[in-house]
């Protein structure tokens, strides 16, 4: 199967005053299209660096991302740009959504951004918003949602553009469980049937279980990899099920 | 992170590092309120010195000329005859007597190779036996005191043609005794020599030392004056009481001579500036305005942004009074700065003032010594009084806001912005109410002839817009969002987006802008109206081919002037068809001074020229006036005393008090001041015979009228000063003399712009500072930097599209107050309106583009924005 991402080496570190931080002390990893890939860990043990990095939002110090096959080294900010626009999408535990626009705009954002026609973003918005179970609140401000509403319409955002890789950041560690549970199911789905690479930080083990593939990370190092077979999936689906049908 | 441990919980160190590295942290910000601060206190100092400089510079010289003079005898007009003093040897019981010969002249100094130097003086004649008693005359000689008995002064002095200077007027010029100079009186130039230099005392030290001394019977000669006295002056004995004296010589002096004060002379200037200083100095209240708003918007936008460390500030036990202390000591801290700077800012823009006063001072007195003193610790006083207690005062608001904030602010953080902004209630019923106010008080008359309701008027026009303009942001976001997303796109809708969102913040900094910029289109308004009229009035009163005057540029030797020989010669020209005669005099009238002039009503009614108020047809009515008791004022007279036609008024002519008819009022632009002019055949009768200080020229059909001159002046010869203008001339002179005027009003309103616009570009970078995260998430979703710049940059252009859009608005109702309410009561002119539509469509691209560029910087900053950002902080 083709490798959306491939990391090799990775190496971040940063100067905090007089000190240097090592974030990523030299980590390989790969994610195929349709992959679901936990990093667990403690806090500052470098989830979120790998996630930025992967994401192409920060350069790393040594080493290299591919992502698609190109090497992310090779481009220029608004090349960075550009393909996160087109080929990654982001969660993040805080939602961050625009304030200032309503849910279908926040959703349809990155269409527009990519110059799509804006009627034409706005009903593949509208499609999305249906999937996910907002419809209903198109034309609310975020500040009107709960908590799980505003992740869903994250996650519209982040696929409404069909990206290649998935990006989450602790996307249920600001909901309450039921919430968390939904959203979980609702990433699984999404990457079920997109075939995007979901690659997910999270400290709740609930979460990590749910992945193909879960890698344990601590002090900027890879400690452990655990791989499922499909067949887990069966196994850990229903618990989620239980906790609400609805995505 | 100084409010999460701050080092020392005593409001001094907290002051320390709560406010003060948070305004070094902010540079743009801090500098923007501090030059905007800087500039409105500067304009109030600078409009005080001018004013200062001028009434000041007046009363010093009345103050030195006068001496000891405790009475002085004038007769309107063309002074006293000679004659009569015998008539009034019984003063001498009162004290000493000296008649004097006191004019304004001009002095023709030569300059090695180049074209001699003209001065205006004041030109003292007097017999120094005399005189001596009245006024110091300390002569000089290079800096010893020359020292001289009363008949060695009078020796210098009896040569006819000798003149006595200062030291500052010889030091001027290079010249010594011995020295020959110009006196140029009317069209004749007397050759003289110095005889004496004076030293800066007594009259010589007035007036920079334009002052001139002669005996009073050269003096006569010299100006034409023979037979006549100007003044007679009264010096009491001791013991006798002024008041007294006054009352007792009134009424024993013959009809038509007047008893008064010296300083009298000073209280009517005074008076006669009053309104134009007001008006200066409410105009420059309103640029303090702009300054008082940006201050408002800085303490503003660091409460809003500060809030999470308000509240742990609060949670760490800090009281409400602290923190209202903090953010007043923010605005204090700025507006101490802002008025340091001011007041030194103020002295150099006064330079310029001084000029837009002196010109209208010299309307009243040639020499008007306006000077700018230096500054003066007064002065320096009265930027800190001013700027520091209304910088106070417009933080009041913010810092209170500040206060109400709990500890629960630091915990939950900083809100979300709502995208859903509401239509401000308040505020829009608060414009509603001043706008209100305003079109109440524009319909108010004077207060002691002072347009004071019409200044409230404008004030409540300006903080009117300024509280409607959160609504106005409102009605542009509801309405012009599809069309911003239809013409710019994605960065066109997430840009009105922000705009809602930020109207509470944004509302402040815009108003300052559109308050700068509806001053500006008002005065371009108003200014541009007035420049119309007079053009339009120009063109049809000056309908003569040629002006002859004896002194150009310069009201000097307004009386008299032009011999019967040189009319005569220029009558004879064979191009000549017709000559009209003006002269005008200075006369006290009801307080105040008014100039008294005629012509030749007959001549004018020919050939047209004057544009009648009242009545419907003016020209019968001027033609009534020929030989009779009957008079034409101008609109300013009309207004100022309430005179209209047919109504009596009451003249001093040297006969005592004499009743005229108004018959016509007509339009006149050329003085604020009141001018009542009578036929030449009428004024002759009553004021004795004058020469006129001024001809206009009627040439045949067909003839050239710049050839004309040029033969007029060669028949005329080189030794008859005389300017010759052909109408073209005169009227581009008129047109050049209006601009340079309201040359300064303009400088100072750019000065305002730009100042706004930088406060402006100050509030937006905030702004984006703010949105750090949003910006951060924008570039995460895949906005380039190019969007970005496009997102701010039509911001910043929308912004300032709705600004200039208001402040055209606000400043046409301005323009409205100022030509309708404020120049008729402080000036007494009518202005056709005119809108200068081409100005106003430059001004309104060239402050969109300016706000647009003033986006940049905010933009590229943005474009830095660590994506990191995005996934840590709450939101």
């Amino acid at each position: 199967m083709m490798a959306v991402v491939e990391v090799h080496d990775l190496r971040k570190r940063y100067r905090r005053g007089d000190t240097e931080v090592t974030a990523l002390d030299g980590l390989d990893l790969t994610l195929e299209a349709g992959a679901f890939v936990a990093i667990v860990g403690p806090s500052g043990c470098g989830k979120s660096t790998l996630l930025h990095l992967c994401g192409a939002m920060d350069r790393p110090t040594a080493g290299e991302v591919r992502l698609d096959g190109r090497s992310l080294a090779t481009l220029d900010d608004d090349e960075l740009t550009r393909l996160r626009r087109e080929r990654i999408g982001f969660v993040f535990q805080f939602f961050n959504l625009l304030p200032t626009l309503t849910v279908a705009e926040n959703v349809a954002l990155p269409l527009l951004l990519a110059g799509s026609d804006p009627a034409e973003a706005t009903a593949r918005a509208g499609e999305w918003a249906e999937r996910v179970g907002i419809s209903h609140r198109l034309d609310h401000a975020p500040s009107q949602l709960s908590g799980g509403e505003a992740q869903r319409v994250a996650i519209a955002r982040a696929v409404v553009h069909k990206p290649a890789l998935l990006i989450a950041d602790e996307p249920t560690g600001n909901l309450d469980s039921e919430n968390g549970a939904r959203i979980l199911e609702l990433l699984q789905e999404v990457n079920r049937r997109s075939r995007a690479a979901l690659l997910l930080a999270t400290h709740d083990a609930a979460v990590a279980a749910a992945a193909d593939r879960t890698v344990e990370m601590r002090d900027g190092r890879i400690l452990r990899v655990e791989s499922r077979v499909a067949a887990v999936a069966s196994v850990t689906r229903p618990a989620f099920a239980s906790a609400g049908s609805a995505p | 992170m100084t409010a999460g441990r701050p080092r020392s919980p005593a409001p001094a160190g907290l002051f320390r590092s709560f406010v003060i590295r948070n305004l070094r942290q902010q540079p743009l910000r801090s500098v923007a309120t501090i030059a905007s601060l800087a500039v409105g206190v500067a304009v109030v100092v600078a409009i005080q010195l001018a004013n200062a400089s001028s009434v000041r510079g007046f009363s010093t010289a009345l103050d030195a000329l006068a001496g000891r003079t405790s009475l002085e005898l004038t007769v309107p007009g063309v002074g006293l005859d000679e004659t009569r003093l015998t008539d009034l040897g019984w003063l001498r019981a009162y004290g000493l007597v000296s008649p004097v010969i006191d004019a304004d002249v001009l002095l023709e100094v030569p300059a090695a190779g180049e074209a001699p130097a003209l001065e205006a003086v004041r030109l003292l004649g007097v017999d120094i036996l005399r005189d001596r008693p009245f006024r110091d005359y300390p002569l000089v000689e290079g800096d010893a005191p020359r020292l001289v008995t009363t008949q060695g002064f009078l020796d210098l002095l009896t040569d006819p043609r000798s003149i006595i200077l200062t030291r500052q007027f010889a030091a001027r010029h290079g010249l010594s005794v011995g020295d020959r100079v110009g006196l140029v009186a009317g069209e004749r130039t007397v050759a003289l020599r110095v005889t004496g230099i004076l030293g800066d005392e007594g009259p010589a030290s007035a007036l920079d030392g334009s002052f001139a001394l002669m005996d009073i019977a050269a003096a006569q000669w010299a100006v034409d004056r023979l037979g006549r006295v100007d003044r007679v002056d009264v010096r009491l004995a001791d013991g006798i009481d002024v008041a007294r004296a006054e009352q007792e010589i009134a009424s024993r002096v013959p009809a038509g001579i007047t008893v008064r004060r010296p300083s009298s002379r000073g209280a009517e200037v005074e008076r006669m500036l009053r309104a134009f200083q007001f008006n200066l100095t409410a105009l420059s209240l309103i640029a303090l305005i702009v300054g008082l708003f940006l201050v408002y918007n800085t303490v503003s936008v660091s409460v809003i942004t500060r809030r999470t460390e308000i509240g742990l500030l609060r949670t760490l036990g800090v009281t409400r009074r602290v923190v209202v202390g903090l953010f007043l000591g923010e605005a204090g801290a700025l507006a101490l700065l802002g008025c340091a700077l001011g007041a030194p800012l103020g002295w150099l823009l006064a330079h310029g003032a001084v000029r837009l006063t002196s010109s209208t001072v010299s309307q009243f007195w040639i020499v008007s010594a306006a000077t700018v003193p230096p500054l003066e610790p007064r002065m320096v006083g009265l930027a800190f009084a001013v700027g520091l207690p209304l910088a106070l005062v417009a933080a009041a608001a913010p810092a209170l806001e500040a206060a109400r904030l709990t500890p629960l602010t630091a915990v939950r953080g900083d809100e979300d912005l709502d995208a859903r902004a509401r239509w401000p209630r308040r505020s829009s019923a608060g414009a509603v109410v001043l706008f209100g106010s305003g079109a109440w008080l524009a319909a108010q008359g004077p207060v002691g002839g002072l347009p004071v309701f019409g200044m409230l008027a404008a004030l409540a026009v300006v903080l009117g817009a300024g509280l409607a303009m959160p609504a106005v942001l409102f009605a542009v976001r509801r309405w012009c969002g599809p069309a911003m997303a239809r013409w710019l796109r994605v960065e066109g809708r997430l840009a009105h987006a922000n705009l809602g969102s930020a109207i509470p913040r944004l509302s402040i900094s815009v108003a300052a802008l559109a308050v700068s910029l509806a001053m500006m289109a008002a005065i371009a308004i108003m200014v541009g109206s007035f420049r119309e009229t007079v053009v339009y009035w120009i063109g049809q009163t000056l309908q003569a081919d040629l002006f002859v005057s004896t002194a150009r540029g310069s009201p000097a030797a307004e009386r008299g002037g032009i011999s019967a020989a040189t009319e005569a010669v220029i009558a004879g020209h064979p191009a000549v068809e017709a000559l009209d005669g003006f002269m005008g005099m200075d006369v006290s009238y009801r307080g105040s001074t008014i100039t008294v002039g005629a012509g030749r009503f007959a001549t004018r009614l020919e050939r047209g020229g004057l544009q009648f108020k009242d009545p419907a047809d003016g020209t019968a009515a001027m033609a009534s006036a020929i030989g009779s008791d009957r008079v034409v004022v101008s609109e300013a007279f009309s207004l100022k005393y309430e005179a209209g036609a047919g109504d009596e008024i009451q003249l001093p002519t040297p006969a005592g008090p004499t009743p005229f008819e108004v018959a016509a009022v007509y339009f006149d632009y050329s003085s604020d001041r009141g001018l009542v002019v009578m036929d030449a055949g009428t004024f002759e009768r009553h004021f004795g015979p004058e020469r006129p200080s001024g001809l206009t020229v009627y040439l045949a059909s067909g003839a050239d009228p710049e050839t004309v001159r040029d033969e007029l002046n060669a028949a005329l010869g080189p030794e008859r000063r005389l300017f010759i203008t052909t109408n073209a001339a005169l009227r581009a002179t008129v047109l050049r003399i209006f601009d340079a005027t309201f040359a300064i009003t303009y400088a100072l309103e750019v000065i305002a712009i730009g100042v706004s616009l930088f406060g402006m570009a100050a509030t937006l970078l905030t702004l984006v500072l703010e949105r750090r995260r949003e910006v951060a998430m924008l570039r995460l979703v895949g906005a380039d930097s190019r969007q970005l710049r496009r997102l701010i940059v039509i911001e910043a252009g929308v912004l300032g599209a709705v600004t200039q859009a208001v402040g055209l608005v606000v400043g046409l109702a301005l323009s409205l107050i100022l030509i309708y309410v404020i120049n008729v009561q402080s000036f007494g002119w009518t202005i056709q309106f005119h809108l200068p539509v081409g100005f106003l469509a430059q001004a309104t691209v060239a402050i969109v583009v300016a706000a647009a560029l003033a986006g940049l910087y905010p933009a590229r900053l943005a474009a830095r924005f660590d994506l990191g950002d995005v996934g840590v902080a709450q939101g």
